[in-house]
C-alpha cells in the first residue's frame, strides 16, 4: 500500500482551477520528483496535502488514514512535513528555536533539550550552525531556504515535501543541501521534491511527475519523462538540459 | 391592544429606523471603501464623523449658518484632517503588522476623542445637538406621527449622496480605478494605476462621507466627544454584516442594524438598543467566523 | 495529548530568567515598602499599580498570541461583579470570593476564546469589543438589578485586612501573575504561542494546534483579568460600577493596551515598567495638571494616545523590548 494516495483532488481559487482532478501515489521510501512550469499547481498540491487548503473534491489518504478533512497540525503529527517555497520563518524565535520547535511538535516525542540538540545537529548539516542564535530577519534568502529545510526535517516525519528548496542555491551550498536530502531519504524518509527544473533531481529520483495547468501531464522514470513528447512540447523551445 | 402594536408607535419607530439606516449607510460606506481599497482597519472613522458634527455645530452656533450649509466646511476640514491622519499615522501603520495597525488607529481614536473632550466638556458639559431652524416643523402622517423636515432632509441627502457615490464608483475613471485597486492591487499597479494617489483620494472621500454622516447625525441626535467609538463599531457591524466592499450589502447591513437599533431601543431601552448591533455582530462572527475573507 | 506532555518538556530556565524574576520581586517589594512608609495615598497608588499590572499581563498574554482584545474589560468587570455578588448577595467569605469569583472570567474567557480562535486578527478586536455593551446592558438591566444594583452599582463591605496588608496581598498576587506568565513563556507552549503569533499557517504545519492553544490562553487571560477586577473592587474601591465594562467609552479596556504596548508587550518585565511609569503618571495628570479631574483624564488619554502611536511606529516592541532585543543581538554577536 502506498504511503500517500491522492485521488481526484480539485482545488479552485475563485474561477481559477489550480488542481484539476489530480491522482497521485507515493510509495513508502520513495523519492519522487515533481516538476512543472509556473502556476502548474505544484505548491497548491503541497498545500492541499498538508492541510493549508482543503480541496473541493477528491480524497487524500495518508498511511491508512483519510486526512482529506484533517486539520494541518494533526497531519503534521501523523508524519507529514513540508518546506515553504517562500520561506515562512517564525521571526520572534531565533534560528535554533525555529528548528527545535518543529522537533518538539512534529511527529516524535522529544524533550526540549533533545529538540535543541537535534536542531543544532540539523543546522550543522545544512551549514547554518553559526547562525543558530540569530533571528531570521537577519538571514539571507539562501540561509532562509536552509532554515526551511532544517525545520521540515526536524519534525521526524514519514513524508517530507520540499518545495523548491534548491532554488537560488549554487556550488557547495547546493551540493550540501542535496546530500542532506539524500542522507535523510536513505535513512528511510519518503520524500517529494518539487523543482522548477529537472536537472537538479534527475539523478536523485526514481520517478518524476510533470504537472501542468493543474493536471498531471506525465509520469515515469527521469529518462522516460525527459523524452516524453508532451513534456518536451510543454517546455517548448527549451533544450533538454534546461528542463 | 398591547402597547408595542399600536400602529403610530410602529410608524414612528420605523421612521427612526430609517434615519439610523441612512446615516449608518454613509458612515459604513466610507469605512468599507477605505478598508476594501487600502486594507486599512480604521478605528478612528467614527471619531472623524463626530469631529465633523462638531465643526458643523460650531459654524451653526457661533456663525449662525444653516446646518445644511455648515456641512460644507465640516467636509472640507475633515477631509483635510483625514489626509493628515492618513499621511502621518495610518499610511506608515499599514506597513507594520495588523495588530499594530489596529492599535495605532485606536491610539488615533483616543487622541481625537479626548482632545475633543478636553476642549468640549468644560464648555458644553453634556452632549449637544446641532440646532436646526426647521426643528418641530414637518408633515403630519397618520396616527399623529410627525415626519419632521429635518428627518426628511437627512434621509434624502443621505440617499442622494449614495447615488452620486455609486455613479462616481461605477461610471468615472477614478471610481473604476479605485474598484480595480480594491479587487486586485497587483493587477491594478501593473496596469499603470497610481495606487498612492488613489489611496489619498479614497481616504478623502471616506472622510468626507464621515463628515456628512456626522453633520446629519448631529442634526437628528445628541452627540458628545465619546460617541465616535460607538459609531465606528456600528459601522464595523454594518460592514461585516453586508460584506466588505459591497455597496448593496452595506445597504442591507445598515437597514438591519438601523431598524434593530430603533425597535429594540423603543421596546427594551436605549442600552439594549445600542447593544443589539453588537449582539448581532457577535452572532454573525459565530456562524461565519471567516467573516468575508475566506470561503470565496 | 500535547498538553500533558508539557510537564516533561520543561525548558531549563536560563540564568537570566532567574535574574529577571528576582529583579521583578525586588521591584515589587520596593514599591510596596516605599509607598507604605510614604503614606496612605501612595499606598493606594501602589495598589492600583499591582491591580493594573495583573490586568495588563492578562491583555499582553493574548496580544503575544496575535489576539488583540478590545473588550478585556468584559473579564475585568465580570471578576468585579462576581466578587461583589458572591459577597453581597450570597455572603461568601471575601477570601474565597476573591479567588473563586474570577473563575467566571475564566469560563467567559474559554467561551470567547473558542470563538476568537477561528477569527482573524482585527475581527477578534471587534468581536471582543462587541461583547462589552452586552455585559453593560446586563449589569444595568432591571431583571438583574437585585444582584447588580443596576446603574447605581454595588457597594461592598470592607475586605478584612488593613490597608498595608491589602497592598502586600496585591503585590503578592502581582508577582504570582508574573510567575504564571514566566512559566508559560519558558515552556514549550510559550514558543508555540510565539510561533502562532508570527505565522499561524506555518505553526499549523509543524504540528501546533493553534485553536486549542488560543482557547486555552483566553481562559487563562480571562481568569487573570477577572482577578484584577476582583482585586480592584475588593481591596481598593469597595464598589462595583457598570462602567468597569469599558462601555460606552473604551477606558477600562484600553489601559492595559497602553501599559503593555508602551512598556513592551512581549516582555512581562516591560509590562511592569509600562504600568509603573504610566499608571501613576495618569493619576498625576488627572489630579494636578487640570482644574477638573474629568478633563485631566482626557488630557492623560491624549498624551497616552500620542505616546502609543509614536511607540508603535518607531519602536513596536515598546521601551523594554527595544532595549532587550538590542542587547540580545549584541550578546549573540559577541558570543560568536
Ligand atoms: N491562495 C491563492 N489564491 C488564489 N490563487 C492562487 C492561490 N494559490 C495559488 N493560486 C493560483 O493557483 C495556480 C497554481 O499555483 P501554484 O502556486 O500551485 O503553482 P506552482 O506550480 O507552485 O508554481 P511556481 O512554479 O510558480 O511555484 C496559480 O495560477 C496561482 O496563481
Ligand atoms: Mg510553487
Amino acid at each position: 500500500m502506498s504511503l500517500l494516495e491522492v485521488s481526484g483532488v480539485t482545488k479552485r481559487f475563485g474561477g481559477l482551477i489550480a488542481l484539476n482532478g489530480v491522482d497521485l501515489a507515493v510509495g513508502r521510501g520513495e523519492l519522487v520528483g515533481v516538476i512543472g512550469p509556473n502556476g502548474a499547481g505544484k505548491t497548491t498540491l503541497v498545500n492541499v496535502v498538508t492541510g493549508v487548503y482543503y480541496p473541493e473534491s477528491g480524497r487524500i489518504i495518508f498511511d491508512g488514514h483519510d486526512i482529506t478533512k484533517t486539520p494541518p497540525h494533526r497531519r503534521a503529527r501523523l508524519g507529514i512535513s513540508r518546506t515553504y517555497q517562500v520561506p515562512r520563518p517564525f521571526n520572534n524565535l531565533n534560528v535554533l528555536d525555529n528548528v527545535a520547535l518543529a522537533a518538539m511538535y512534529g511527529s516524535r516525542r522529544i524533550s526540549v533539550r533533545g529538540a535543541r540538540e537535534l536542531a543544532m545537529d540539523l543546522l550543522g548539516r545544512v551549514r547554518l550552525a553559526e547562525r543558530a542564535q540569530d533571528y531570521p530577519e537577519s538571514l539571507s534568502v539562501v540561509e532562509l531556504r536552509k532554515l526551511e529545510l532544517a525545520r521540515a526535517l526536524a519534525q521526524g516525519s514519514k513524508l517530507v515535501f520540499l518545495d523548491e528548496v534548491s532554488a537560488g542555491l549554487v556550488g557547495d551550498d547546493l551540493r550540501e543541501v542535496l546530500s542532506v536530502v539524500k542522507d535523510i531519504h536513505e535513512g528511510g524518509v519518503t520524500m517529494v521534491m518539487i523543482e522548477h527544473v529537472m536537472k537538479v533531481i534527475f539523478n536523485l529520483t526514481e520517478r518524476i511527475i510533470v504537472m501542468m495547468n493543474g493536471q498531471k501531464l506525465a509520469e515515469g522514470k527521469p529518462s522516460e519523462v525527459a523524452s516524453d513528447a508532451r513534456v518536451v512540447e510543454s517546455y517548448l523551445g527549451r533544450r533538454w538540459s534546461e528542463i | 391592544m398591547a402597547a408595542f402594536l399600536i400602529p403610530s408607535y410602529l410608524l414612528s419607530t420605523a421612521l427612526y429606523g430609517l434615519l439610523f439606516t441612512s446615516i449608518y449607510l454613509l458612515l459604513a460606506t466610507g469605512l468599507t471603501l477605505i478598508f476594501g481599497t487600502l486594507k486599512l482597519v480604521n478605528f478612528a472613522h467614527g471619531d472623524l464623523m463626530v469631529l465633523g458634527a462638531f465643526i458643523a455645530f460650531l459654524f451653526v452656533t457661533l456663525e449662525g449658518w444653516s446646518p445644511y450649509l455648515a456641512m460644507i466646511p465640516a467636509v472640507l476640514v475633515i477631509a483635510g484632517f483625514g489626509v493628515l491622519i492618513y499621511r502621518f499615522t495610518l499610511k506608515p501603520a499599514a506597513r507594520t503588522s495588523p495588530v499594530n495597525m489596529i492599535l495605532i488607529t485606536i491610539g488615533v481614536s483616543y487622541v481625537l476623542e479626548n482632545g475633543l473632550a478636553y476642549y468640549f466638556l468644560p464648555v458644553y458639559r453634556t452632549g449637544v445637538e446641532i440646532p436646526s431652524p426647521l426643528r418641530g416643523t414637518g408633515i403630519l402622517l397618520p396616527g399623529k406621527v410627525l415626519l419632521t423636515y429635518d428627518d426628511l432632509s437627512i434621509i434624502l441627502i443621505s440617499w442622494a449622496i449614495m447615488v452620486a457615490l455609486y455613479y462616481w464608483l461605477f461610471r468615472t475613471n477614478q471610481g473604476i480605478a479605485i474598484r480595480a485597486l480594491s479587487q486586485n492591487p497587483v493587477g491594478a499597479s501593473i496596469s499603470g494605476i497610481d495606487a498612492s494617489r488613489l489611496g489619498y483620494l479614497t481616504f478623502i472621500v471616506g472622510s468626507a462621507l464621515a463628515a456628512i454622516a456626522g453633520t446629519l447625525y448631529g442634526i437628528a441626535f445628541t452627540f458628545d466627544p465619546f460617541t465616535g467609538i460607538l459609531l465606528t463599531l456600528m459601522a464595523f457591524a454594518v460592514m461585516i454584516l453586508g460584506g466588505v466592499g459591497s455597496i448593496p450589502g452595506t445597504m442591507v447591513g445598515s437597514a438591519i442594524i438601523g431598524f434593530a437599533e430603533s425597535f429594540i431601543s423603543y421596546y427594551m431601552g436605549e442600552t439594549w438598543g445600542e447593544a443589539i448591533a453588537f449582539i448581532i455582530l457577535a452572532l454573525i462572527l459565530l456562524v461565519r467566523p471567516s467573516g468575508i475573507f475566506r470561503g470565496g | 495529548m500535547s498538553m500533558s506532555a508539557g510537564a516533561g518538556k520543561r525548558l531549563k530556565l536560563p540564568g537570566s530568567t532567574y535574574i529577571k524574576a528576582i529583579a521583578v520581586a525586588v521591584a515589587l517589594a520596593i514599591i510596596t515598602a516605599v509607598s507604605r512608609m510614604w503614606g496612605s495615598y501612595p499606598t493606594l497608588i501602589a495598589m492600583t499599580i499591582m491591580v493594573f499590572y495583573v490586568y495588563s499581563l492578562s491583555w499582553s498574554l493574548l496580544a503575544n498570541t496575535g489576539m488583540v482584545s478590545l473588550g478585556q474589560a468584559l473579564f475585568f468587570a465580570l471578576g468585579a461583579y462576581a466578587y461583589g455578588i458572591f459577597v453581597v448577595s450570597y455572603g461568601v467569605n471575601p477570601w474565597l470570593a476573591l479567588f473563586a469569583g474570577p473563575a467566571v472570567g475564566a469560563l467567559a474567557g474559554l467561551a470567547v476564546g473558542f470563538v476568537s480562535s477561528k477569527l482573524r486578527d482585527w475581527y477578534i478586536g471587534i468581536f471582543t469589543f462587541a461583547l462589552t455593551p452586552a455585559g453593560y446592558a446586563l449589569a444595568v438591566s432591571s431583571q438583574l438589578s437585585p444582584w447588580t444594583a443596576g446603574a447605581v452599582g454595588l457597594t461592598l463591605p470592607a475586605f478584612p485586612l488593613s490597608l498595608g496588608a491589602r497592598l502586600a496581598l496585591s503585590s503578592a498576587l502581582a508577582f504570582a501573575a508574573y510567575l504564571v506568565i514566566l512559566l508559560i513563556k519558558n515552556r514549550r507552549i510559550g514558543f508555540a504561542l510565539s510561533a502562532i503569533n508570527d505565522d499561524e499557517t506555518a505553526a499549523g504545519t509543524i504540528g501546533i494546534n493553534s485553536r486549542l492553544y488560543k482557547t486555552m490562553i483566553f481562559g487563562i487571560s480571562g481568569y487573570m483579568a477577572a482577578l484584577a477586577g476582583a482585586m480592584f473592587v475588593a481591596l481598593y474601591t469597595s464598589y462595583v460600577a457598570p462602567d468597569y465594562f469599558g462601555y460606552p467609552d473604551l477606558e477600562y479596556s484600553v489601559w492595559p493596551v497602553f501599559y503593555s504596548m508602551i512598556g513592551g508587550m512581549g516582555y512581562p518585565e516591560g509590562v511592569l515598567i509600562g504600568t509603573v511609569l504610566l499608571d501613576p503618571l495618569q493619576n498625576w495628570i488627572r489630579s494636578s495638571l487640570s482644574s477638573t479631574s474629568v478633563v485631566g483624564g482626557n488630557l492623560a488619554l491624549v498624551i497616552f494616545g500620542l505616546l502609543l502611536i509614536v511607540v508603535l511606529l518607531r519602536a513596536p516592541k515598546g521601551i523594554y523590548g527595544s532595549v532587550a532585543r538590542y542587547m540580545e543581538t549584541r550578546r549573540a554577536r559577541q558570543a560568536r
